[in-house]
């Protein structure tokens, strides 16, 4: 076939480097603020758009949905292109692409520090941003598929499979986990309740980090590797059988954030079993990496690109024996709600996407501006400052880890618990939290050395937007299978076919473990004496949606003697029925809070101590890291939404009476008014429209309703362990 | 004792075993493809992301 000449589209990769290079900065000072709020709570500076509980979620979905996200895009535009041996399938998608993108970060950024979420982790956006994510992904895919359709090569190589399943997978996740009904612009509920809802959540939760943090980069590792150390991916054969094993076992392994949690046993176990299988596709995969370098590691001695590539790969590899390792039930009974599983998260964060990134960037910088990189020594110093960040980060949480499960663990020879005030426990962790800013610092160094290695870099360079290319058309050929030719051998020219194929593999994991918990009435027993909230009481939990209270508080007392005694009767499946969201947490800076309403129970506090604690909680005790909330004593409760959401509850199958929304404001009054009465006993004067009465109210019913005599035998889920 | 195990699960032999066999026949099929390819076929493949046009002179 005669040879066509094309250009390839560098400007849509330089935007997205931009991006990259600006948001990463953005997300992790973000983090950094964090970190120094656990010394210094004061850090908060008393306003409510700076607290911990929201600005976390802008945190983590600016590092993972903005700088690893446009990371991604910037590999992928580049690598596609090239393997495709054409330009973007359309120029108008790549833009919508690019700025949709940086929309939805400015979108959700504002949203959050707003307290617009939806309290699900890694899925806070509120449900206009989530169609708008949904809407640009879309283009994403077809601007992707479209690529490959009109390709010049053949085969489709590997990294494009794992791009294609990345794009399918995403779509799947965000749509089933965002079902929400509208209540308001910025509010919703999630149609999943309780159990089901921490099913589905962590399901996504845990194949964003399958799908967004990892597929599309070991796209890129299978790209980019083999480009800097100038060799062919060590072997293809085993490419293969890392991407459709990995993309099978990976959407089992959710339930693993829910061990020893009210989820079904069963559905647990398979969580178990596919995790600690997972080990073997992650590590064919690292392997196939690391051992593309045989014969070439004098290479990574002078190349800061193999450098960043080699740790990024170890990373995955450390990362992906420890995920499996925190699956096992002995494990994650002493790791779970402490902050090895922070430390776990930003080794793959920080290492793996955040230096194969910065591999990605001093690869192809140069390359798109015609030039070589400004400094391989400063990019060397980049290096060692981020490893040395890395470390500094990670093991002072593991050593935190092990001092909080400890703690938390430990009986006197009477058998009492040991340290009964949860706030020892915090207080033995101010030095490693201190270590871990350090860490974190250290990594954000790293990077301004490399964005002004990267600036100089560009400043010298000479910038081709469009790069000329030339290679012979594909020559036509049937869209059915040629003779001789096998079944996937036909799916690696088929994009289409090849993303369905992609699509029923995923979906066999969700649907086996998803569907029977909504078929299967015995997966959660109902408990008679649980009740729908009362208007204030779903008021009142949605201002502790909005704050992000889970961000530091769980709702899940595990079946283990430590917590029993510490907070009151293990969680069951049946007392959350009506939680829209579910709010279960996923660490604890604080304490467990689903007891904190028993009266006489081993939390209970008196209104007024809510009241106070909100108001300063530095004041009840010198050690705490809580930040304050003045303005929920100061601001009105808005009570314009109460009816509008018991009718969206009635939507959702909550069973508060036909025509209770009419009368639910005055319900909400009459409960605030004791409320308030009850704080003026105390000498404190608050009216019963304030925002605090409704957050209270919700506090108080924590627990209360499965507080009762019988209730286990009623449950029927057995004994608590050790 | 592995049955035991398997036992004390509620819905094993509905859900895990089920789930375990179909990605055993998953992975045997995909293994058998995977060794089913030629070498000159394999060396093809994964030489494709050297063969862009990109020009390699300026090495970081």
């Amino acid at each position: 076939m005669e040879n066509q000449t094309f250009y390839y589209d560098n400007k849509t990769v330089k935007l997205f480097a931009y991006a990259t290079l600006f948001w990463g900065v953005i997300g992790m000072v973000v983090g950094l603020l964090l970190a120094l709020q656990f010394i210094w709570p004061q850090l908060t500076f008393g306003i409510p758009y700076t607290t911990f509980g929201r600005i976390r979620p802008i945190h983590t979905n600016a590092v993972i949905f903005a700088f690893v996200g446009n990371g991604m895009f910037t590999g992928i535009y580049y690598s596609l292109q090239r393997l495709c041996k054409a330009r973007m399938f359309s120029d108008i998608l790549s833009k919508i692409n690019f700025w949709g993108w940086q929309l939805i970060i400015v979108a959700a950024a504002l949203t959050f520090a707003c307290g617009f979420t939806t309290g699900k982790e890694y899925a806070e956006l509120e449900w206009p941003i989530d169609i708008l994510v949904a809407v640009i992904w879309i283009v994403f895919g077809w601007n992707m598929i479209g690529t490959i359709i009109k390709r010049r090569t053949r085969h489709i190589y590997v990294a494009i499979w794992f791009y294609l399943a990345t794009f399918v997978t995403v779509a799947v996740l965000h749509v089933a986990n965002s079902i929400e009904i509208p209540i308001t612009f910025f509010k919703s509920y999630i149609v999943y309740a309780g159990v089901q809802d921490a099913l589905v959540q962590w399901w996504y939760g845990h194949n964003a980090v399958a799908f967004f943090l990892t597929t599309p980069f070991l796209g890129l590792m299978y790209y980019y590797l083999p480009k800097a150390a100038n060799r062919p991916i060590y072997s293809y054969r085993l490419s293969i059988v890392h991407f459709w094993a990995l993309i099978f076992l990976y959407i089992w392994a959710g339930p693993h954030h829910l061990i020893y949690s009210a989820l079904p046993n069963w559905t647990q176990s398979l969580g178990v079993v596919f995790s600690v299988m997972l080990i073997a596709p992650s590590w064919g995969g690292m392997v196939n990496g690391l051992l593309t370098l045989r014969g070439a590691w004098d290479k990574v001695r002078e190349d800061p690109v193999l450098k960043f590539m080699v740790v990024a790969v170890t990373a995955y590899g450390m990362s992906t024996f420890e995920g499996p390792m925190m699956s096992t039930k002995t494990v994650n009974a002493i790791s779970h709600f402490t902050d090895w599983t922070v430390g776990h998260a930003h080794i793959g964060a920080l290492g793996w996407n955040g230096f194969m990134t910065f591999a990605v960037l001093y690869w192809l910088i140069p390359r798109i501006f015609q030039t070589s990189l400004y400094s391989r020594k400063l990019a060397n110093t980049h290096f060692w400052i981020g490893t040395l960040g890395i470390i500094f980060y990670a093991v002072p949480l593991y050593w935190g880890a092990i001092t909080q499960f400890l703690m938390w663990k430990e009986f006197t020879a009477e058998g009492f618990l040991k340290y009964p005030n949860f706030l020892e426990t915090v207080t033995q962790l101010k030095p490693m939290y201190a270590a871990r800013a350090v860490g974190g610092a250290l990594y954000i160094t790293g990077i301004v050395i490399g964005i002004y290695n990267l600036i100089i870099t560009i400043r010298q360079g000479n910038f081709i937007a469009e790069e000329a290319a030339s290679a012979p058309a594909l020559e036509p050929i049937s869209g059915k299978r040629v003779s001789g030719e096998g079944a996937h051998r036909w799916l690696e020219r088929r994009p289409v076919q090849f993303t369905i194929a992609a699509l029923i593999v995923i979906l066999i994991g969700g649907i086996i473990e998803i569907v029977p918990l909504y078929l299967v009435k015995t997966n959660i027993p109902t408990i008679a004496s649980v009740k729908p909230y009362t208007p204030l009481e779903l008021q009142g939990r949605d201002i502790y949606v909005r704050e992000g209270c889970y961000t530091c508080h769980s709702q899940q007392v595990r079946p283990f003697r430590s917590e029993t005694e510490r907070y009151g009767q293990y969680s069951k499946a049946g007392e959350y029925v009506y939680d829209h969201p579910f709010q279960w947490g996923s660490k604890r800076n604080g304490p467990d809070l689903s007891r904190e309403g028993v009266v006489n129970g081993k939390q209970y506090k008196p209104n007024s101590w809510h009241y106070n604690h909100m108001l300063n909680p530095q004041k009840l005790n010198a050690q705490s890291i809580m930040p304050v909330y003045k303005w929920l004593i100061s601001d009105d409760l808005d009570m314009s939404t109460t009816a509008k959401k018991i009718r969206v509850m009635q939507m959702l199958g909550v069973p508060y009476p036909d025509g209770f929304d009419k009368i639910a404001n005055e319900d909400l009054m009459k409960q605030a008014s004791l409320i308030s009465a009850d704080l003026k006993s105390q000498g404190i004067d608050c009216a019963p429209n304030k925002e605090i009465i409704a957050l209270i109210a919700y506090l108080q019913r924590l627990g209360v309703d499965i507080h009762s005599a019988g209730l286990s035998a009623a449950a029927g889920t057995g004994n608590p362990v050790n | 004792m592995f049955n035991q195990v398997f036992q004390s699960v509620s819905g094993i032999n509905n859900y895990g075993l089920i789930s375990t066999i179909i990605f055993v026949v998953f992975f045997t099929i995909i293994v058998v493809y995977a060794f089913s390819i030629r070498k000159n076929e394999l060396a093809e493949f994964s030489r494709m992301p050297f063969e862009d046009e990109t020009k390699d002179s300026n090495e970081v």
